[in-house]
């Protein structure tokens, strides 16, 4: 469908050289290279991922090594910082470096984790309330809105101070608290497409409505989501610094950015060093996938790639 | 109208009446309060003693009853860390919390306005990329670290605002500035792609084509009719911000509001006082919700009747 509608605008916003769909995107290989905030991202999403993969054959220490006579050492271009510890050490006389290299693990395995469990059963929950109707997709709207006008944090405190706050905790109450997204996404969409052609053949074939879903729904909804994902992914990894910096997220002897930047805190008129380099892990963290996430949005919807495109074509002329 | 409005005065019981059930759930099914609340040295007897106070040794059934009927004349029961009933805590605090999130909220609307209009006057020119890198930057920022950067910035090297606590206007300044700023750069972004799509719009071309002077097609044409878009988005902003987002920014700058009175709960293992807060603001979202809906439909009259 999205071929189709972007053809017949590369037609009439460009008379003089019809321009074929690739030619007009190029794909999404090049299509990222030519955006650079988006490239820029991409390339420091893969340097995080690659640092959390190896971090114990990148980090010089221990993260968890305690070194009470090597305690709040400056990075290493103030006076009295050391070769030992780049970044300096914290009160415990722990390596600020290692904590940092350590901690994308955390970050990176929270985000991907909730992302892929709330997505799941969102998405699960479009489908079937967007191709059933009827009853069954007024319950689970009903349901969604309902849990939408929760307090959700509150009621994430309240489950962590139940429950005890670690890593799966913290997975299962972001997953608990953003799931709607992807089901509200998938069911509007759904709703747009039961009504096509293709969906109606496969419905005359004797597809199963299984195979219906999977096959010939799903595909359809994978820009979006992954669109969607990326945005929540960054919203989770903020959220996961938050209850970790409440105190309710991971625990010690486990590292969190959000966890060193609250045991610094006590620490910041002396040793800045500490509540400054987790920080700025979290903020680069989240820039870089929210670029990603800007980009998707462009690149996979057919409309924003039009306009993105009759754009370049206004300027060329 | 009036039906709208029942129709979302139901909607919203539910919501309350479901919170309820979640925290009973939680509270007494999944979790242990007594394991909870006492310390581990704690006697049997002790423990048997704490259970017959609460009512714990009664049958389920029994307790939920006892615990709608507790709820519905907001009768949370007495703080276990205060030793004073949990309602006069919550009107104690709540205040605090009320203030902080009405400056935010204003100050971020405030902020987004004018930046999202003077950005889209001129898409992808100067002024529009350095809004859009600094809300960029604005989304990417964990909210505490922020607060703690203005700290450092403002109070300690500086030394123009207080550090932290609640007292005169120069308290609420950071508080309030640190929670508005995620507000304001999500707004941002609304306020200049709507207005971006309108100043493309034909009536807008009509009017400046009549010789209407720019700032009266902007300000007032243009900009009215982004208004429910933005206001939208305004009062999505309200409602994350009263739903979670003044628990971080009250405990880093330790403003007395029920935020703070929530981690504060959690540290001395208060339950009680804890899901009195669930229940508290799970009331203020669903009025502000509420609210929010019957300003929408004032607005713009094409917002659906029924409530879906």
């Amino acid at each position: 469908m999205s071929i189709v509608e972007s053809d017949s605008a590369a037609v009439t916003d460009a008379p003089i050289v019809p321009i074929s769909d690739t030619q007009a995107t190029g794909g999404y290989w090049a299509d990222l290279r030519a955006d650079t905030p988006g490239l820029i991202g991409a390339v420091c999403l893969g340097l995080l991922l690659f640092i959390a993969v190896f971090a114990p054959f990148l980090a010089p220490h221990d993260p968890a090594a305690q070194n009470i006579i090597a305690r709040l050492q400056p990075p290493i271009w103030m006076d009295g910082g050391t070769w030992t510890h780049l970044l300096g050490t914290d009160h415990l006389g722990r390596d600020v470096l290692s904590r940092l290299l350590h901690g994308s693990r955390i970050s990176l395995f929270v985000g991907f984790a909730t992302v892929l469990v709330a997505g799941s059963f969102g998405v699960l929950m479009g489908l079937i309330s967007g191709y059933a109707g009827g009853r069954t997709d007024q319950w689970i709207t009903g349901f969604i809105d309902t849990q939408v006008a929760f307090p959700g944090l509150l009621l994430a405190l309240l489950i962590l101070a139940v429950i005890g706050p670690s890593m799966t905790t913290v997975i299962v109450v972001l997953a608990l608290n953003g799931w709607m997204v992807y089901a509200r996404l998938t069911r509007s969409v759904v709703l747009g497409l039961r009504q096509t052609a293709f969906v109606e053949a496969a419905e005359l074939l004797g597809c199963r409505t299984g195979r219906i879903l999977i096959r010939h729904l799903l595909p359809n909804l994978a820009a979006p989501l992954l669109t969607l994902g990326t945005l929540e992914f960054a919203r989770i990894v903020l959220a996961e610094a938050a209850l970790s910096f409440l105190g309710l997220g991971v625990q010690p002897p486990a590292t969190s950015w959000g966890l060193d930047v609250a045991q610094g805190k006590d620490y910041m008129f002396r040793a800045w060093w500490l509540v400054t380099f987790p920080g700025l892990a979290i903020a680069f963290t989240v820039l870089a996938i929210n670029l990603i996430a800007s980009w998707l949005r462009v690149t996979t919807d057919p409309v924003e790639r039009e306009k993105r495109f009759a754009r370049r074509f206004g300027a060329a002329k | 109208m009036s039906r709208f409005v029942i129709n979302r005065l139901w909607q919203g019981v539910i919501v309350v009446l479901s919170v309820v059930v979640v925290v009973f759930i939680l509270t007494r099914l999944i979790g242990d309060p007594v394991r909870v609340m006492l310390p581990l040295e704690a006697t049997a007897e002790q423990r048997a003693a704490f259970e017959a106070q609460l009512g714990l040794d009664r049958p389920i059934f029994e307790q939920f009853l006892t615990y709608v009927r507790d709820v519905a004349v907001l009768d949370f029961g007495e703080s276990l860390w205060q030793r004073r009933p949990v309602l006069e805590i919550i009107v104690e605090r709540a205040p605090a919390t009320l203030v902080l999130t009405f400056a935010a909220i204003a100050l971020a609307v405030t902020l987004a306005v004018p930046l999202g209009v003077i950005a889209a006057l001129r898409p992808e020119g100067i002024v529009d990329r350095i809004v859009v890198v600094i809300s960029l930057l604005g989304l990417s920022i964990p909210q505490f670290w922020l607060g703690l950067l203005f700290i450092v910035l403002f109070s300690l090297t500086l030394g123009w605002l207080p550090t932290s606590g609640a007292g005169g206007l120069d308290h609420l300044v950071l508080p309030a500035l640190t929670l508005a700023l995620p507000a304001m750069t999500r707004l941002v972004m609304v306020v200049r792609s709507t207005m971006i799509d309108e100043l493309n719009a034909q009536y807008v071309k009509v009017l400046r084509a009549k010789g209407m002077l720019p700032w009266r097609v902007i300000g007032v044409h243009a900009l009215r009719n982004s208004a429910v878009p933005i206001l939208t988005i305004a009062g999505w902003e309200l409602i994350r911000i009263v739903s979670g987002y003044t628990v971080v920014v009250e405990t880093v700058f330790a403003w007395p509001g029920l935020g703070l009175t929530a981690i504060q709960a959690i540290e001395r293992q208060d339950l009680i006082l804890l899901q009195a807060i669930v229940f508290v603001t799970a009331i203020m979202v669903v009025v502000l919700n509420l609210m929010l809906d019957i300003v929408y439909k004032a607005i713009d009259p094409r917002i659906e009747m029924s409530a879906k």
